[in-house]
């Protein structure tokens, strides 16, 4: 959890891109290379292997033809696995004594919302294990699996969730959802790395289009896009809209899709909060799908598309159809597709204008480059001097506090100072007054002793904490 | 553990608002979700995704109503706001002629990528200024009839006719789910399988392994 917290804004391009420096994406399950070269690699790899195979009739398979058998064994294999978790389409049979299913219920029934660990505990249980050996085998044979097309393997979760949800159609629906919820996190937080950006579909290169086409448009402004945006003082306040930047990047970090979803739902509910600065009326659907659209253009979050595929594919049905997630995650989609859709007339610009701007854009050295090196250098140079002005700053506040404990030290000098010389007269009184007749040698004597124990007071008030006393 | 859940059922619907700026859209579900009219103390953030809870004859129903945004820019983006509606309340403003006409093309391109899954309204919102009436009730009634849809006036400013029209576009909701649930008999979930269109499951004959590695699941 927390782990992803962290990646969730700290990690950089670099990390996220394939280790072959090719400018796609890297991704775990290959490597950290795209998968691109993960295959090129893996390919080389593999033709020094399978010169040495003695192939069946001598001529080695095809490419194509290879891939074609195994697909079908691949369909094969479906059959036999649906045969094997939801061969029948009646709710599971129960083996177990009905108490011990009743009981079972009641653990699941009295978990409280959002208990995921709860959740885990009951599913451990004995009394569980017939749900629990359910996910395992599951999850098991996914992975053994994990190179099905990405759609089979969206049907085969699809259907785990429905017969899983079967399990407990005794319960509200609520209930039922709440479950569902944690038996999705658990399932996809172990599949993430083998069926997310899978290499069965294109969804690589349509992120690295949707990836250049924003930055192509970086040249849009928020009064391009009509987003109620407060004027000028950016500078001043920021970026309202930089916390709704920072959600939707942060959902390419999470593993599960409900809690990508709410990295959707978290930005959407800045993005309302950034227009409530500059509106005071409620925002409208208008207002918002721009300040998603500028929210996303200005992200320029990684991996987008195959993030919102992700959770069409293996988010929970219901979550994606009448909720609020549901309803931000649409708003989402609508922005990506102006994005990609987006021409002159959409920003209040004639298509002459629109296309200088992508033209300016596109050239490699032009002024836009010269800008942000400019901007970054003076931003630099601001630093720096800042930094400056702090270590000066701290300078003259080790010397003000050198020369206050300077201060104190003669202060306490002096007031100690006075103490012995009030006590010697205290004690000549008293001495003068009380023993008449003593000789001047004992009052010496008797004066030293007193200069001693003034030293020794000295002493103790050199130490701070003594000065109290 | 027979289904318990013969009254427990909850319906869910989702239902758009679609309609051109300023005809009221706004203003008909804050009044009709908060009670609320133009009320300088309106403390939501956001009046685009709006739910209400409600209960006729005895079932539970969620509303969620989802604003569209409806700028001409945005025009294209239609079909993925309303796929997967149950209902559409299609707004105008009596004043204003236009408005109507935007509302017959919202009403053919919904029953084009829709058909009569879904339960259109009409709705003549600002009955209050009827004196500068500029579509005539019985022109938008015949219309409305003539697309198997059904008409509504109403004023948000008044408070006049909302709460009838989400209510009747409810029970039709609920009807025409009921139907479908008969036709698709009472066995299935129905979510996860509407969403995910028709499970083709292939019955070629296969040598499973009674047992296999998993007959403790
Ligand atoms: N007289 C009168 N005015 C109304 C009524 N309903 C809304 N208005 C006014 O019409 C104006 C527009 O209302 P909105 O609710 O913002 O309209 P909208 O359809 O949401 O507009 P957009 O969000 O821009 O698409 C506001 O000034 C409302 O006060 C009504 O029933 N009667
Ligand atoms: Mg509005
Ligand atoms: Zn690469």
């Amino acid at each position: 959890m927390s782990t992803d917290k962290q990646r969730g804004i700290h990690v950089s391009q670099e990390e996220l891109l394939c280790k072959n420096s090719c400018g796609y994406y890297g991704n775990p399950v290959w490597q950290g290379f795209c998968s691109k070269c993960w295959r090129e690699k893996a390919r080389i790899a593999g033709a020094s292997r399978q010169d040495t195979r003695p192939s069946n009739d001598g001529t080695p398979l095809t490419f194509s033809k290879f891939e074609e058998k195994k697909s079908t064994e691949k369909g094969r294999r479906i059959n036999t696995m649906r045969r094997l978790f939801w061969g029948s389409p009646s709710p599971p049979k129960l083996q177990e004594s009905s108490e011990s299913h009743a009981n079972v219920l009641k653990a699941y029934q009295s978990l409280g919302a959002g208990d995921f660990t709860g959740f885990l505990k009951i599913l451990k249980s004995p009394s569980s294990q017939r749900l629990q050996s359910r996910c395992t085998a599951f999850l098991n044979t996914m992975e053994a699996y994990h190179d099905l097309p990405v759609q089979k393997q969206s049907d085969l979760v699809q259907d785990f969730y429905q017969s899983f949800a079967e399990y407990f159609n005794s319960f509200p629906e609520a209930q039922v959802t709440e479950i569902m919820e944690h038996v999705e996190k658990l399932i996809m937080t172990r599949l993430h790395k083998w069926v997310f950006c899978h290499d069965s579909c294109d969804d690589e290169q349509k992120d690295l289009a949707l990836q250049r086409r924003i930055r192509s448009l970086n040249w849009i402004t928020p009064q391009m896009l009509s987003v109620p945006f407060p004027d000028k003082k950016i500078e001043v306040t920021g970026d309202p809209f930089l916390p709704a930047i920072t959600a939707i990047i942060e959902m390419d970090a999470k593993r599960a899709p409900q809690d990508k979803l709410a990295c959707v739902s978290k930005c959407s509910q800045h993005v309302f909060e950034a227009l409530s600065t500059s509106n005071s009326e409620p925002a409208n659907a208008d207002d918002f799908l721009s300040g998603l659209v500028y929210v996303v253009l200005k992200a320029n979050p990684p991996r987008l598309h195959s993030n919102m595929q992700y959770v069409i594919r293996f988010g929970l049905p219901h979550s994606l159809m009448a909720g609020e997630s549901g309803y931000y995650f649409t708003n989402l989609s609508c922005a990506v597709a102006f994005i990609e859709k987006l021409d002159g007339p959409a920003l209040n610009l004639s298509q002459e204008e629109f296309e200088g701007y992508m033209l300016r854009q596109r050239a490699p050295s032009a002024g836009k480059r010269q800008q942000v090196v400019s901007d970054t250098q003076h931003l630099l140079e601001e630093l720096q001097g800042r930094q400056e002005k702090l270590d000066q700053g701290m300078d003259s506040l080790s010397v003000q506090l050198q020369s206050w404990v300077h201060a104190v030290n003669s202060q306490l000098d002096e007031a100690t100072a006075q103490f012995a010389l009030v006590q010697t007269e205290v004690t000549a009184k008293t001495e003068s007054s009380q023993v008449l007749s003593s000789s001047s040698h004992d009052a010496l004597l008797q004066g030293d002793d007193k200069d001693e124990s003034v030293l020794k007071l000295m002493d103790q008030h050199a130490g701070p904490q003594d000065t109290d006393c | 553990m027979a289904a318990g859940g013969a009254g427990g059922k909850t319906y869910s619907f989702k239902v758009v608002l679609l309609g051109e700026g300023c005809v009221g859209k706004t203003s008909m579900v804050l009044r009709y979700c908060e009670n609320k009219f133009n009320d300088k103390h309106i403390t939501t953030l956001q009046a685009s995704f709006l739910t209400k809870k409600l209960n006729i004859t005895g079932k539970r129903v969620n509303l969620a109503i989802w604003d569209t945004a409806g700028q001409e820019r945005f025009h294209a983006l239609g079909p993925i706001y309303y796929r997967d509606s149950n209902g559409a309340v299609l707004v105008y403003d009596v004043t204003d002629e236009d408005s109507f006409q935007k509302v017959k093309n919202w009403v053919k391109e919904l029953r084009k990528m829709l058909g009569n899954d879904i339960c259109l309204c009409i709705v003549g919102n600002k009955i209050d200024l009827d004196k500068d009436r500029h579509v005539s009730v019985e022109d938008a009634e015949s219309y409305a009839e003539s697309v198997g849809a059904k008409h509504y006036h109403t004023s948000a400013k008044l408070n006049k006719g909302i709460e009838e029209l989400f209510l009747d576009l409810c029970k039709r909701m609920m009807e025409t789910a009921q139907a479908e649930e008969r036709l698709k008999g009472n066995g299935a979930s129905q979510s996860a399988s509407s969403r995910r269109g028709v499970q083709i499951v292939d019955d070629e004959p296969q040598a499973t392994p009674a047992g296999g590695c998993c007959s403790s699941g």
